[in-house]
């Protein structure tokens, strides 16, 4: 479901600032877990430039090197270790847009395709902002929508309990014999308010309300029933997510740092609900040198068709929930713990020329982020990788240069 | 929940409507730091790989929404 994210971060980022700039970012994630780990790598490039006065287009471009061992079958009797399969993936992002600005006001479109050996994305997005009063005040709405297709095995008219699961990407995407593709159409929905309150503090307010229509399962993955059995995971067809989340943030003049704040709610039809909260400080260390820390918590019950392969009514014990049967961590219940930090080298033009002759700004950064997961139930999926004190990093370079 | 919620609202829009704070006041809200998303493509790629490991996702930000600095 990266391809979620993916579209749901573009309903905010798209409304660049009105700057020409470029920036890199090569970013890598791990969960080194023993005999189950994953690696992503995940470079991306992006290019905001001015065309007019009122006028910006933006481009962008990111990937996903995805490479690891999951074991393919959700189950208490199965071998975690032994059944744990190799895969390895690149997904490729291509963005393009458009900002118009109106005065107080402006609108932007963009469009992405992405596409990796298993699936496809096309995805629009639109939105309008508006500065009011002193620009005190800002509203924002965006919407996309995503016309999506995922490659499966062509089970037409088998039973959830029958179907099989996909065993590789090859022939996806080729008109193969025995091969389908699913559509996935995803219509979201963002509205945000952010206001300064006080020369020293400014909040913002959002929400974002998406609907998410078609094939929802990881067509490899598969669930142990009834002991025996071992059946394609079977999702729902229909997900409707609403999230709201506030933040503030507040200037020690001082220090010459900025607290952050922020709390978000969550809820969807599948019966979800979770919490984050999460609190940064900011701080000039130098006047080149900015600090970030960064503590965030999260926690998220199950999915009301989930059941741990640990428990009593597990799927093996006692079958589907209805025709619903998933080996999906992210609707199992856990919390995670983040802490991280970010270091940026600032370098501004003066009075002894531009930066590097060309840039009014460079900005070179570096942040590591470890996470911790923390399970609510004794086997959930991939419970290999929940093991220790730090199961996750995110390490992350990059550079931006304005001018 | 509901309470949480209100109080949000009402704090959230205690400036609204006036010019709460004026443009000559704006030399702290100018700061990069004080601009939750300044690093978009940092916020967008957070949301990116979380989103890929938890349930829940959206409710970010806009960026863009001004801080009213400029």
């Amino acid at each position: 479901m990266r391809r979620l994210a993916f579209i749901m971060m573009l309903l905010g980022a798209t409304a660049a600032r009105a700057e020409d700039k470029v920036e890199v970012k090569a970013e890598y994630f791990t969960e080194p877990a023993n005999k189950q780990a994953l690696h992503v790598f995940h470079p991306a490039v992006g290019l905001n430039v001015d065309a007019h006065r009122d006028f910006s287009l933006n481009f962008a471009y990111d990937a996903d090197v995805v490479s690891g061992a999951t074991p393919r079958t959700y189950g208490a009797a199965m071998d975690a270790i032994s059944s744990a399969t190799h895969f390895s993936d690149t997904r490729h992002a291509f963005h393009g847009g458009a900002e118009l600005r109106l005065g107080p006001a402006a609108v932007d479109a963009g469009y992405t395709y992405s596409f990796e050996n298993d699936y496809r994305s096309h995805a629009i997005d639109v939105g309008a902002k508006v500065d009011l009063w002193g620009k005190n005040t800002t509203f924002r709405l965006g919407y996309s929508h995503n016309f999506d297709s995922v490659c499966d095995v062509d089970n037409k008219g088998a039973a959830p309990t029958e179907r099989r699961s996909l065993g590789s990407s090859e022939g996806c995407f080729k008109n193969t014999v025995g091969l389908v593709e699913e559509p996935v159409a995803i219509d979201s929905y963002a509205l945000s308010w952010t206001q300064v309150l006080t020369p020293i503090i400014v909040t913002d307010l959002s929400t974002t309300f998406q609907v998410i229509q078609g094939f929802q399962s990881n067509p490899y993955r598969r669930v142990l029933l009834f002991g025996t059995v071992e059946a394609q995971e079977s999702e729902p067809l229909l997900r409707q997510r609403i999230a709201v989340q506030a933040r503030l943030r507040f200037a020690v003049v001082r220090a010459r740092g900025a607290l952050g704040v922020l709390a978000r709610f969550y809820y969807d039809t599948w019966g979800i609900k979770a919490g984050t909260a999460e609190i940064t400080w900011d701080e000039w260390v130098h006047p080149q040198f900015l600090m970030r820390v960064r503590g965030r918590f999260y926690q998220q019950g199950r999915a009301v068709f989930y059941r741990d392969a640990g428990e009593t009514l597990s799927y093996e014990s006692v079958g589907p929930v209805g025709q619903y049967f998933t080996g999906d961590r992210e609707l199992s219940p856990f919390r995670d713990y983040l802490v991280g930090l970010k270091l940026a080298w600032v370098r501004n033009a003066d009075e002894h020329g531009k930066v590097l002759r060309w840039f009014e700004q460079m900005d070179l950064n570096l942040k590591a982020d470890l996470i911790d997961y923390q399970p609510m139930t004794p086997l959930p999926p991939n419970q290999a990788r929940d093991v220790g004190l730090v199961n996750a990093l995110i390490a992350e370079l990059g550079l931006a240069l304005r001018w | 929940m509901t309470k949480l919620a209100f109080l949000l609202l009402m704090v959230t829009g205690a400036g609204c409507g006036r010019y709460a704070v004026r443009a000559d006041e704006k030399e702290y809200l100018a700061d990069r730091i004080m601009q939750a998303d300044y690093d978009e493509m940092e916020t967008a790629n957070d949301q990116h790989v979380l989103t890929n490991r938890e349930g829940a996702q959206g409710g970010y930000g806009a960026a863009g929404g001004g801080c009213g600095c400029n």
